[in-house]
């Protein structure tokens, strides 16, 4: 009788232990309740019967007054190395289109004015990504555009030399340290000399490292920094030249966008930048009362 | 025989209770002296990084053991400290020390393109004087 | 072909006594033997079970030590090595009834033994005649195939089916007569058994004179050098592997040192016509339907099926569940009848359909072994790196024990692969002819009927090859 009641307890606890041990196994690790979805930006793009020059005046035209902007959160580029620094928080676009030409005016926070290229001196820089096809998979920044994708490059180095002022002359006394040749008294190859038609490079790629330069340079941009604040303009016409590498922009669509910033004073340099996600870019059309998507 | 039967219940003992008692030791002494902040890797779907906000003391060693829960790869990079690993693979845990030298809010990133929201990826560590130090420098 | 001869080469009575060697019998007469291998592989299931019990659900296999070591090297050694060379050597050192036995005995070294006394502590029962089979084994084998797509991926399934086969071991060890559990209940005893008809060891006797003329039989009844067979069989009279778990008590408990371990051609205990039945029939065509499943699911190019089986969605899951038991229990066994009703016709013998079928069955049994090789050699070449990740970092809290921790995924012989397994399935199907011929001529006494009955099952065996083939390659 005694063995009996052993028994049937060591079975209990068995029994006990097992169920205990199972339900501990099975739901101890820890749960999280889903971060809310975060719906993607979308960057309206009205149509205005306006232009802006590439000037300072251009830059602060009371039209970008009318234009809805959007300031996107930037992160460090931390898919490809080398990785950026989180050097530059977030940037302020706005864009519109007046049927025949599309604006772009990017707006960040930099307290210094970064022109120069030399050893260990880099050119502040923003970029404006647009992908070869209409909606691109999320992963392809960075990681290989697959279809590839159009990017205009603007270079506040290259803006100097284009636009000249003060700027351009210091860049010619100290030129980028890769043809800096300390014994020959002038550049020999031509191929650095050639002139340079827009502060903006028209570029594709089709993954990291695979940046070129496309045969037809369209985009033209000018940047001015003030006090703190690089306000940079770009523009391109709005219909393609047809080129298969250069991004449509049809009107009445949306497609997708990304931008790009450099901080040349902490170092940012190629892959080192910080960017923004996907954006869904809104073309308007130019029925659309462009006062409606404004507001 | 009745040393070779306590022998063999000893090293059935030594087996069971052993390998646990021993397991868990070693994971303990493996840590000591350091503050250990398990980072659980989690797409921004299912939570994002946890947790989410690490709070640090200058000065005082950290150890980061960054295990990814899920089944697709993830990265971590604390830029500002110039930390990285580069992937950590689905289950795998890598272990980060240092110790921050400075104070201030630094954020983190996923290095790895895991889901749609792979940007939203991120978290801070925010590091402030330590509590020793900032009462003796009153 | 020969008569006598396996595949006509060796000589079917060929054997080589290992215990001939006075250092192998007195291992094997040791007490630590096999406690020794038990011991181990208790501290080994402690960690696996510790590895399972931390991993939680969500946690990816590949870098589990529970399921890496369950999943891919056990099954994995299990299916090449341990049962068709070792026979149940597996159940030799298997630690799982551990604790029912050290309970049963409470002894773990030495042995409680007093004449004419019962030893065991427990209630010591009766296992119900009707579940003396192995149809109890079938469905609980099938049932846990069920949840295959979850533990491989998830580690805390893994623990959940280790601690249930440790507890109901405990607890059927202390209700039940000693190894009552391992011989009826244990998932993996059932095909363990079945195919170690095809294993190249055996433990037998010796001279089957002396155990006639010895009344005193302590392999079965026990004495103080062991207890008496704890799979409660009549070690005297072993013809089969099937129900020896190779516990090696009878070669302690012999006075005459007449038991021993043989080494023997592959696969002639399939053609011992003894306790056959349709159990052992559904046992080895669930184990060939159960090989091509998990083909066609889990290394197939069907990705639905695999999301179905990890239980992606519901519906999908028990589409999974549906299919699978439909397949093996019914659909599979419905084609073989083909088969064997075309080899009755084909003999015309007026031997009762079912003995045909039984008898056939065994047939397939090198076959659907050859299958899980090959299934095994898809799982280990891929994924065996892993293994050194998950002994560095067994618990993956970050240990690097043997600096084995970040050690990449490497694939071995990856493009060999396909040709080994078309190999290892042609041997497999080189036995199963070998063997469906001789039980031909079992089955139908007259050599032509035996000749004319063959052919249908070697269609079905040869279709079956062909369409594993298909899977492999195609």
């Amino acid at each position: 009788m005694r063995r009996t009641i052993i028994i049937v307890g060591l079975i209990g606890l068995v029994v006990s232990l097992f169920l205990v041990g199972s339900y501990y196994a099975l739901f101890r690790y820890r749960t999280f309740p889903p971060a809310a979805d975060q719906p993607m930006e979308t960057l309206d793009v009205p149509y205005l019967e306006r232009s802006v020059e590439l000037s300072e005046r251009g830059a602060e035209d009371p039209i970008w007054q009318r234009v809805p902007s959007k300031t996107l959160p930037l992160a460090p580029q931390v898919t490809a190395i080398p990785w950026g620094r989180a050097s530059v928080p977030e940037v302020t676009v706005a864009a519109f289109h007046n049927g025949e030409r599309i604006f772009f005016r990017l707006q960040w926070r930099d307290p210094t004015e970064d022109h120069q290229l030399g050893r260990d001196v880099f050119s502040d820089a923003c970029a404006v990504m647009l992908p070869l096809v209409e909606h691109p998979q999320p992963n392809t920044i960075m990681m290989g555009f697959l279809e590839g994708a159009n990017i205009w490059a603007w270079k506040a180095a290259r803006d100097a030399q284009v636009w000249g002022g003060d700027s351009a002359r210091v860049q010619s006394e100290r030129p980028y340290a890769d043809y800096y040749y300390p014994f020959e008294p002038r550049e020999v190859f031509p191929i650095t000399n050639e002139p340079i038609p827009s502060a903006v490079e028209d570029l594709v790629a089709r993954g990291v490292g695979t940046l070129t330069p496309r045969a037809h340079q369209r985009v033209q941009g000018r940047g001015f920094w003030k006090k703190g604040m690089w306000t940079v303009i770009l523009t391109r016409a709005l219909a393609a030249d047809g080129a298969a590498d250069e991004a449509a922009l049809p009107i009445g669509g949306t497609r997708a966008v990304a931008f790009a910033v450099w901080d040349g004073a902490k170092g940012d340099r190629g892959a080192r930048k910080s960017i923004t996600g996907w954006v869904r870019l809104r073309v308007w059309p130019a029925e659309a009362p462009a006062g409606a998507s404004g507001r | 025989m009745r040393r070779q039967e306590a022998l063999a219940v000893a090293l059935a003992v030594l087996a069971t209770v052993g390998t646990v008692v021993a397991a868990l030791w070693y994971d303990r002494h493996r840590d000591a002296g350091r503050d250990v902040i398990e980072l659980l890797a989690i797409q921004p779907k299912n939570g994002n990084w946890q947790p989410n906000e690490i709070r640090l003391e200058r000065g005082r060693p950290v150890r980061l053991k960054i295990r990814n829960v899920e089944t697709v790869s993830h990265g971590f990079a604390l830029p500002d400290f110039g930390i990285g690993v580069a992937e950590i693979k689905p289950g795998e845990v890598h272990v980060v020390d240092f110790t921050p030298d400075r104070t201030g809010v630094f954020p983190f990133y996923c290095t790895v393109w895991c889901s749609p929201e792979h940007m939203a990826m991120a978290g801070r560590v925010i590091v402030t004087e330590s509590v020793a130090r900032a009462s003796s420098d009153r | 072909m020969r008569e006598g001869y396996v595949l006509g080469l060796i000589p079917e009575t060929w054997r080589f006594e290992l215990t001939r060697f006075p250092w192998v019998r007195r291992l094997l007469k040791s007490r630590w033997m096999p406690l020794a291998l038990i011991l181990f592989n208790v501290f080994l299931f402690t960690v696996i079970l510790m590895a399972g019990f931390f991993g939680g659900l969500t946690s990816p296999g590949n870098y589990n030590f529970g399921i890496m070591i369950v999943w891919i090297l056990w099954w994995v050694l299990l299916m090449t090595v341990l049962v068709p060379v070792l026979s149940r050597f597996w159940c030799t050192m298997c630690p799982l009834p551990f604790l029912g036995e050290w309970l049963q005995r409470l002894r773990l070294f030495s042995v409680r033994y007093e004449r004419g006394r019962n030893p065991y502590f427990g209630l010591n029962k009766r296992w119900p005649r009707s579940l003396s089979n192995m149809w109890l084994m079938n469905i609980l084998f099938l049932a846990t195939t069920f949840a295959s797509g979850f533990f491989t991926v998830r580690p805390a399934a893994t623990f959940v089916l280790l601690a249930a086969i440790i507890a109901l071991s405990v607890v059927l060890s202390l209700i039940y007569r000693a190894r009552t559990f391992c011989l009826y209940v244990c998932p993996v005893s059932g095909f363990q058994g079945l195919y170690s008809n095809f294993a190249l060891t055996e433990v037998r006797v010796k001279d089957p004179e002396i155990c006639a003329r010895h009344k005193q039989k302590g392999c079965v009844v026990g004495n103080e050098r062991g207890y008496g067979c704890p799979w409660l069989l009549l070690p005297y009279a072993f013809r089969r592997n099937t129900y020896c778990g190779m516990c090696f008590e009878c070669l302690k408990t012999c006075e005459y040192d007449n038991m021993a371990v043989n080494l023997r051609p592959p696969g002639v205990d399939l053609l011992v016509d003894e306790k056959r039945g349709l159990d052992e029939a559904y046992k080895a065509l669930i184990m060939l339907g159960i090989a091509i499943v998990f083909f066609v699911t889990f290394q197939g190019p069907w990705g639905t099926l695999k999301d179905w089986a990890n239980a992606a969605t519901l519906s999908g899951y028990l589409t999974f569940i549906g299919l699978h038991a439909s397949w093996n229990l019914l659909v599979l066994p419905a084609i073989f009848l083909l088969f064997v009703w075309g080899a009755r016709r084909a003999a015309r013998q007026s031997v009762p359909l079912k003995k045909v079928y039984v008898n056939f069955s065994y047939a397939t049994v090198p076959l659907g072994l050859a299958a899980w090789i090959a299934f095994s050699l898809g799982i280990i070449l891929p994924n065996g790196s892993y293994l050194l990740h998950v002994l560095s970092d067994p618990f993956a809290w970050g240990w690097n024990l043997f600096g084995t921790a970040h050690f990449p995924w490497t694939p071995v012989l990856t493009g060999l692969m396909p040709y080994l397994m078309i190999l290892t399935l042609l041997i497999g199907l080189l036995f199963s002819i070998d063997i469906a011929l001789k039980i031909a001529r079992q089955t139908f006494a007259e050599p032509e009927a035996a000749v004319r009955g063959a052919f249908p099952i070697l269609g079905f065996l040869g279709a079956t090859t062909l369409g594993l083939l298909w899977l492999f390659v195609g």
